[in-house]
């Protein structure tokens, strides 16, 4: 079964304000959280309100993680060779699953994948997943950062996506998310992010806040990348 | 009963062995794989390092050739016919990789990031995707298997690879697939050295789980794949999976193991089996004071101070991403030989953890076993496995 009704969504890229909302992150974990973790907290608090967000398993999905973390701790290897723990805690693929859990107070299952391009796609996969399994909903949270130098590359820029996702329709569901499948679909990224990963997350929001039907593109690939339909609830 | 997913293949290495056989032999006869640790660190460290010469790629896969590749391969290379046997029952396809990674690709980019400071660019060659992003080991799965079905990684820290095992359940039963390769692959580097040596919790000794005077973790390497099919020739069961959040610190687990234990009640409870059914608990047991007191207090509280429990980090060290995949097959070997291993290094097991450590191994004929793994996040996950009905 790879369908889903959509009751949230958040996003956050560089053109929606200057810096992503903290609002979630009590001031001494938002001290420590990095951009990509400060994305999750953005988002996710736009897709889904706090009650909820005290209990919905979460799928979290980045392809390159917490990189700029990574960065500074091979700053720190080839300076001196000390690394700061805080740094060090900080740099695993899990720091938003992990640090939003306890933001939130939430001890539902969570998890963080990675898969290149099909990052999105995947993400989606695990969730269809999760909902088969326990019902009730899901929230996934897609979130890139630019690693900085030397690794930084056209069309990588930070950038953050949610979904919170129901079996059951729901009020206020905007569209419903159905058959997830291979094949070939309009993938509508802006430029800016070209070449990052999970943006294609981006033209799913567009086309669900815009209620337009259709299949959509999950990945970059033109030819057997991965689709979904999306089909609007009437408003 | 709920009579569970079938394991038909697995294969490991690690510092105990180059192959399934040396590594499990190792294990039954209770050797350490932990040495001096051969890195270049300016303390003093025991790890438990990959055994033998690690064979590059193939030149069709020079681009993906690094450490972390290269134990994938090695692992692959002793399943390549049960690989295939599925690949054609059920189409390439409809098998699904879901592998668990911590380090990935991050040993190449260590030394890539020292060439960039000493001369102000990256080495030739040297690719972000190819060379250091989690999926870089899909990408040689697939290209070795002919696998096609949905690929991902799971990474969350030092449960990844235990929970694969809770997403192949749940691919399988959302009919998403017919067969799932799952496993865990993570190699040695400074960054995880230099970083659990900042938090003060590696050991320079070998490691001592549950003991006494515990005083810490090693770091391993090595990887472990199993093959989990629909119907099939079953080695043993997958019969449930639990995970769980503590919300409660990022490097501490909670203290009376609240998580650890709501993983362990929910694997039971897809397995639908009551504790008294458990035969025997492979631990996470990192000999870390915390980890170890916060652990025990869970077993204690759900099985009792009966059920025997053992920790395989005084064997390979702590293998992080690879960790549940490589502790998932010790549980395996446990329910297939009738044994269960010596948790090496607990004598004189702490007196205050009230739960029953082996020191020797344990001749047991298991019918259900339990192996944990928790994360930094306070990432919690249980997997239960059981002997071929």
């Amino acid at each position: 079964m790879t369908s889903a009704y959509v009751t949230g969504v958040g996003v956050w890229t560089p053109e929606v304000s200057a810096e992503p909302s903290c609002a979630l992150l009590p001031s001494r974990l938002a001290r420590r959280a990095s951009l990509l973790t400060r994305m999750a907290a953005a988002v996710m608090a736009e897709a889904a309100p706090a009650e909820i967000l005290a209990y919905v398993p979460t799928v979290y999905g980045t392809a390159y993680g917490e990189s700029e973390t990574l960065v500074a701790l091979l700053e720190m290897l080839t300076a001196d060779g000390q690394y700061s723990p805080a740094r060090f805690s900080g740099s695993v693929n899990n720091t938003a699953s992990g640090t939003l859990s306890i933001a939130t107070g939430n001890r539902a299952v969570s998890t963080a994948i990675s898969a290149g391009n099909e990052t999105v796609a995947m993400g989606l996969l695990e969730c269809f997943g999760l909902l088969d399994e326990r019902g009730g909903e899901v929230l996934l949270v897609l979130s890139e950062e630019a690693p900085g130098a030397p690794f930084n590359r056209p069309g990588l820029s930070p950038m953050a996506t949610a979904f919170l996702l129901s079996r059951e329709k729901r009020r206020g569901s905007f569209a419903r998310l159905d058959q997830w499948r291979r094949g070939s679909a309009p993938c509508l990224v802006p430029p800016a992010f070209s070449t990052t990963p999970v943006a294609p997350s981006l033209g799913l929001v567009s086309a669900i806040r815009e209620r337009r039907a259709g299949p959509i593109a999950l990945s970059f690939s033109t030819d057997h990348g991965c689709i979904i339909d999306v089909i609007p609830e009437p408003a | 009963m709920f009579s569970g997913t079938p394991i038909t293949a697995y294969a490991l290495c690690n510092a105990l062995g180059v192959a399934t056989a040396d590594v499990l032999r190792a294990l039954e006869a209770g050797k350490s794989g932990l040495k001096t640790c051969s890195l270049d660190l300016p303390f003093a460290a025991t790890t438990g390092e990959l055994v033998g010469p690690l064979d590059s790629l193939p030149a069709a896969f020079a681009a993906f050739d690094n450490r972390q590749t290269r134990i994938a391969w090695r692992v692959l290379g002793e399943l390549v016919t049960p690989i295939a046997r599925a690949r054609q029952r059920w189409g390439a396809e409809r098998v699904a990789i879901v592998i668990g990674t911590s380090t990935s690709g991050i040993e190449s980019t260590e030394r890539a990031f020292g060439e960039f400071k000493r001369v102000g660019q990256l080495p030739a060659g040297y690719d972000w995707d190819r060379q250091h992003a989690p999926h870089a080991v899909l990408d040689v799965i697939r290209a070795r298997t002919g696998l096609a079905g949905p690929a991902f990684v799971i990474s969350t820290a030092c449960s990844s690879s235990g929970k694969v095992f809770g997403t192949a359940r749940r691919l399988l039963r959302a009919n998403l697939c017919d067969a799932v390769l799952v496993g865990g692959v993570d190699s040695l580097c400074q960054t995880t050295l230099r970083g659990f040596h900042s938090l003060e919790v590696l050991s320079p000794r070998a490691c001592r789980p549950f003991a006494q005077d515990r005083a810490g973790l090693n770091i391993g390497e090595g990887g472990a794949l199993l093959l989990l099919e629909r119907e099939g020739e079953a080695l043993a069961r997958l019969l449930g999976v639990g995970e769980t959040s503590d919300g409660h610190h990022m490097t501490a687990p909670r203290p009376d193991g609240a998580g650890a234990r709501a993983a362990m009640e929910q694997a039971l409870a897809q397995a639908q089996l009551a504790p008294a059914q458990i035969d025997h608990i492979n631990a996470h047991g990192t000999a870390t004071l915390l980890n170890d007191a916060a652990e025990a207090s869970a077993i204690r509280a759900l099985f009792g101070g009966d059920v025997p429990v053992a920790s395989t980090k005084g064997y390979t060290g702590h293998l992080l991403g690879a960790a549940g995949a490589t502790e998932a097959i010790f549980a395996v070997a446990a329910l297939e030989r009738g044994w269960i291993p010596a948790s090496i290094g607990c004598d004189p097991v702490d007196p205050a953890l009230k739960i029953r450590v082996n020191p020797q191994r344990l001749a047991r004929r298991c019918r259900h076993v339990l192996s944990n793994s928790f994360a930094f996040g306070g990432s919690n996950v249980s997997v239960l496995f059981g002997a071929n009905a």
